[in-house]
């Protein structure tokens, strides 16, 4: 059931001020289901086999709007020392379509804080239902967005104490979407190999996180394989220049093809 | 682009509060999900008024028991030799394989109330004998495949053969068994016209553990009120119990016993003509048949039995029927004399075939009947399965099993198993139960955005095809069968209101309160609900499944104290509910309850096959294959968040069997071995007639035109239980191959 999207403009919803009433332990939304490993100087690929089996946790879940399914997908952190030009893909085994969406963290990911107010236009909650295509602050995100980021609520920074600090890009092998139930739009990379993969330049050393999943829910089942490589480059190189950002343009996702 | 109000509001995080904040050394990775834990520490919920206060209901408890279970297992409870137990006697269910099918009685379309042919095209009937073959009803060419074509499905249920077709005329008081019935044909239960016993609608599910849930039947329509005289509760306006006041003066007054289900189940079965009763029986009918009889005068007590041992006539050397005592003098001993000891009949009718008019005795029988069947069945806990013995580590994990049951566990656990078969009894239809066994052992319904609340509200949200909506606490629709097949509790009771709470709820919301005819409705509180309904505060995107102030919402009337959501602490107002419940587009006003059926406990599954409300599935392994692929139908009121296909199961067959393993470490071995309580005395079961499905004899003892009999001989067994080598089997050993 399709509604017009409202922009989401700050002074389309007003909150006054967060009261954050923590306790000690943080509400843990999702749990990461595991760390692939560091990518350093000898390590230059970290592989998961079965990183997860859901044919319609990335997207493609009609009861969701086909935003992200958080509890059914899989979280996977990694850490790089390096900044160089990076792949990452998701490898289909089986009748199933991956999806993945890539950020860097602030330290290895927490879980993120389940909060009350994201609510998708399905009416799911975080982190039931999430926004895999926004950016860190945006509506269906601050459950996961790092608390020293601002969001699209005044005066509200993200929730969470290890959590994303930018949108590096997502892959979707499945059908595009019209909406994500978050009000974004998920193209697919139009080739439906049962593989979806990123190549970034180079990206700044540091923590990352990966949530991967199946992206369409027709399919029968299988699992998906991941796998983060690097290209071992000569020492000498190091000596040039400055890491150059794969950042996404703000307003639009770039696919790696 | 439309305005919106705006709302100086301070919003805060759902924290953990501290009262579900459970220890570190609990919260440990991947183990957020709800945790399923013993029975041990899992309290019946109370009654009130029933043994205690200043003027109980039962008298003596013990005396309540054994009459309980006596009237479990007495056949002359029966018109025609059917007791409790003649279907409540495998681990509190039904093994039998012959003649247990029934056409689809439920199903909306007449024309499907036919037998339909097995999945290996063997034309099914009466008195047909079951084969591993005819399981299950519906299939696919690939059973894990969700898009694998069907190749077979059937309504056909899978239940439990009860009386032959008759209308009351009578009984005798002593020594014939039999009530004097008019034997008539039957159009659907006859072998080449020669008619067999009926056959029940739906699958019989277990007494054991029974007594933990808030509704009893699939349906729910056993009502948590026991009202002394019909299975209805408050839905019943003539239903009431005769209470002296004085030697002269007799009232008949309504009764109000709460978490009494049990009690409100046992008074529909022997009443039924398809379950133990020719037409047009009543309660005092059966009281005046039984009253002078001694309790199971026919079949042999063990002497050791548990309960009725002391009682019965036997000893070590030999085996003898009966008990040393009468219904009548157990009633008096168990119950409160001012429920019988008025001297007068005048005031309670008299039998619709003629006779005496009744006495008090007679007249109160339907509820000493009930009360002490639920006395007797809240002894049948079965706390001493393989998972309850188990030593826990830490992290509250059973550690006695092997690893393959523990990978089971936790498959149990991430794969939305849980979500429904939550809490000890392995149910949310436990309602009281969870909610106390919460306070012990938060960690057992989960932590953070993977906790199930387990809350006290008979109505609950939750997410199901492509809507939020209401559903009642403890039922769930999984898709087994096509909708029309079986309305579940989307259906009414004989006095026209909807089973379901969730509809009432919807007219409460409204206003309506005159449709609101079970009470606790008026309870429910919104913030307790899992999934929100109205909320106070203004999203981005217009919501078709939430109230928000653009709708028009109130504060909630009760109290915000340990709410789940505190955000959620609101409802519609009631222009705003009627507005949306009138509306084309209702999306908000909505519930799941058609094709809904209470969410069974887990608990000896091993033994109580066929599966599923109809039977449908032999194996559990059937049954896995079933949630693997996400259920057999996607209609409308599906719990499509909880059965999806599942991927760790389809893609292993491993992860399969261990489910399976785990599953089977739900059985107690005292119930396997019919150890204490689980002891009985002998009862002869119908076991089908004489003959197949093709051809059977007429010549019944009742009636020539009834096909003859044959006899499932239970013996008698003590506290001791069963010899080792003959234990209670799963359902589908005793198929044909």
């Amino acid at each position: 059931m399709k509604k017009p999207i409202i922009s989401i403009l700050k002074s389309s919803f007003v909150v006054s001020s967060l009261a954050l009433s923590c306790d000690a332990l943080a509400a843990l939304a999702v749990f990461p289901s595991g760390h692939l490993g560091d990518l350093d100087i000898s390590t230059h690929q970290l592989t998961q086999a079965a990183a997860n089996s859901d044919v319609q946790s990335y997207t493609s879940n009609p009861d969701l709007d086909s935003a992200a399914w958080g509890h059914l997908g899989s979280w996977w952190t990694f850490h790089t020392h390096m900044a160089k030009s990076t792949t990452i893909t998701a490898t289909g085994i089986g009748d199933i379509a991956p999806g993945f969406t890539v950020w860097r963290t602030d330290g290895l990911f927490d879980g993120g804080t389940g909060d009350a107010f994201e609510i998708s236009t399905a009416s799911k909650g975080v982190p039931h239902s999430f926004n895999q295509v926004g950016n860190p602050g945006d509506f269906g995100t601050i459950w996961m967005t790092d608390d020293s980021l601002s969001t699209a609520m005044p005066g509200q920074n993200g929730l969470a104490a290890q959590g994303i600090l930018e949108t590096i890009g997502y892959a979707n092998d499945g059908p595009a979407q019209a909406q994500n139930g978050w009000g974004a739009s998920i193209a697919s990379d139009g080739n439906r190999n049962g593989i979806a993969s990123l190549t970034f330049d180079s990206i700044m050393h540091g923590d990352y996180l990966i949530f991967v999943g199946g992206a369409d829910g027709s399919l029968s089942g299988g699992t998906i394989d991941l796998a983060v490589s690097q290209v071992p480059v000569p020492g000498a190189v190091y000596l040039f220049g400055t890491a150059i950002f794969g950042l996404l343009a703000s307003s639009r996702r770039r696919q790696a093809d | 682009m439309p305005a919106f109000p705006l709302f100086r509001k301070q919003i805060a995080l759902i924290a953990l509060s501290s009262s579900w904040l459970i220890a570190s050394n609990i919260a440990s990775a991947n183990e957020f999900h709800p945790l399923p834990m013993g029975l041990q520490d899992m309290q019946v919920p109370e009654v009130p008024g029933l043994l205690d206060g200043a003027d109980p209901v039962i008298i003596d408890k013990e005396k309540a028991i054994i009459l309980g279970k006596a009237l479990f297992w007495d056949t002359n409870i029966g018109s025609d030799g059917m007791a409790c137990g003649s279907c409540h006697f495998h681990a509190g269910a039904d093994s039998r394989t012959k003649n247990q099918l029934s056409p689809g009685g439920k199903s909306t379309d007449i024309s499907d109330q036919i037998f339909d042919d097995s999945l290996s095209g063997q034309s099914m009937g009466a008195n047909h004998n079951l084969r591993a073959g005819d399981f299950p009803f519906h299939q696919r060419a690939t059973p894990l495949d969700k898009n694998s074509a069907v190749i077979h499905d059937s309504d056909d249920v899978v239940s439990s053969a009860g009386p032959f077709t008759g209308q009351y005329h009578g009984s005798q008081r002593s020594q014939t068994s039999y009530d004097d019935c008019e034997w008539m044909d039957d159009p659907v239960f006859n072998v080449n016209l020669i008619t067999t016993r009926q056959v029940q609608l739906r699958n019989t599910p277990t007494v054991i553990n029974a007594i933990f849930n808030h509704r009893s039947f699939w349906d729910g329509r056993a009502n948590n009120i026991f009202n002394g005289s019909s299975p209805w509760g408050d839905r019943d306006p003539e239903a009431g119990v005769w209470v002296k006041e004085s030697a002269r003066s007799v009232v008949k007054q309504r009764l109000r016993l709460i978490n009494s289900s049990l009690a409100s189940q046992a008074l529909a079965p022997p009443l039924s003509s398809n379950e133990m009763s020719c037409k047009g029986r009543s309660f005092p009918d059966i009281g005046r048949k039984i009253l002078s009889r001694q309790p199971l005068e026919s079949q042999k007590v063990h002497y050791q039995d548990s309960v009725l041992g002391p009682l019965s006539y036997s000893d070590a050397s030999q085996q003898l029927p009966g008990l040393q005592t009468t219904y009548a003098r157990l009633i008096k001993q168990a119950f409160n004399p001012k429920y019988w000891s008025y001297r007068y009949r005048g005031p309670f009718g008299r039998p619709a075939t003629g006779g005496l008019a009744y006495s008090q005795l007679e007249a109160n029988f339907s509820m000493f009947f009930g009360l002490a069947i639920q006395m007797y069945e809240s002894t049948l806990i079965s706390d001493q399965s393989r998972f309850d013995l188990s030593a826990r580590d830490e992290k509250g994990l059973p550690i006695d099993l092997t690893p393959s049951e523990l990978n089971g566990l936790a498959l149990f656990r991430e794969n939305a198993c849980v979500s429904c078969h939550t809490g000890p009894n392995f149910s949310l239809a436990s309602i009281r139960a969870n909610v106390e066994f919460n306070k012990l052992h938060p960690e057992t319904f989960g932590i953070g955005s993977y906790r199930i609340n387990p809350t006290p509200n008979v109505v609950n949200t939750t997410l199901f095809s492509s809507h939020n909506g209401f559903i009642d606490t403890g039922f769930a629709a999984t898709g087994v069968t096509k909708d029309a097949d079986d309305i579940g509790t989307g259906g009414v009771d004989i006095f026209g209101n909807p089973l379901s709470f969730s509809a009432q709820y919807l007219q409460f919301l409204v206003g309506n309160t005159s449709r609101v005819i079970d009470a606790e409705v008026r309870d429910v509180r919104p913030c307790d609900f899992q999934e929100a309904f109205a909320i106070n505060f203004i999203l981005p995107f217009p919501q078709d499944a939430l109230f928000t102030p653009g709708d028009g919402v109130k504060p909630q009337t009760q109290s915000t104290e340990n709410c789940f959501n505190i955000y959620t602490a609101y409802l519609p107002t009631e222009e705003a509910a009627l507005a949306e419940l009138e509306s084309d587009h209702n999306t908000k006003m909505v519930h799941a309850s058609n094709a809904a059926f209470k969410i069974p406990s887990l608990r000896n599954i091993e033994l109580t096959g066929p599966y599923m409300h109809n039977g449908g599935m032999a194996t559990l392994e059937e049954v896995i294959e079933f949630y693997t692929r996400g259920g057999n139908f996607n209609g409308p009121t599906k719990q499509s968040e909880k059965v999806f296909p599942l991927g760790a199961l389809f893609n292993s067959e491993q992860n399969r069997k261990d489910l399976v393993a785990f599953l089977k470490t739900l059985t107690d071995d005292r119930v396997r071995y019919e150890k204490a309580p689980f002891d009985h005395p002998e009862i002869r079961v119908p076991h089908g007639h004489v003959g197949d499905v093709a051809e059977v004899e007429g010549g019944n003892p009742l009636s020539p035109a009834l096909a003859k009999d044959e006899y499932l001989l239970i013996e008698a067994v003590g506290a001791h239980g069963r010899s080792k080598d003959d234990p209670l089997l799963p359902f589908d050993a005793y198929l044909a191959p």
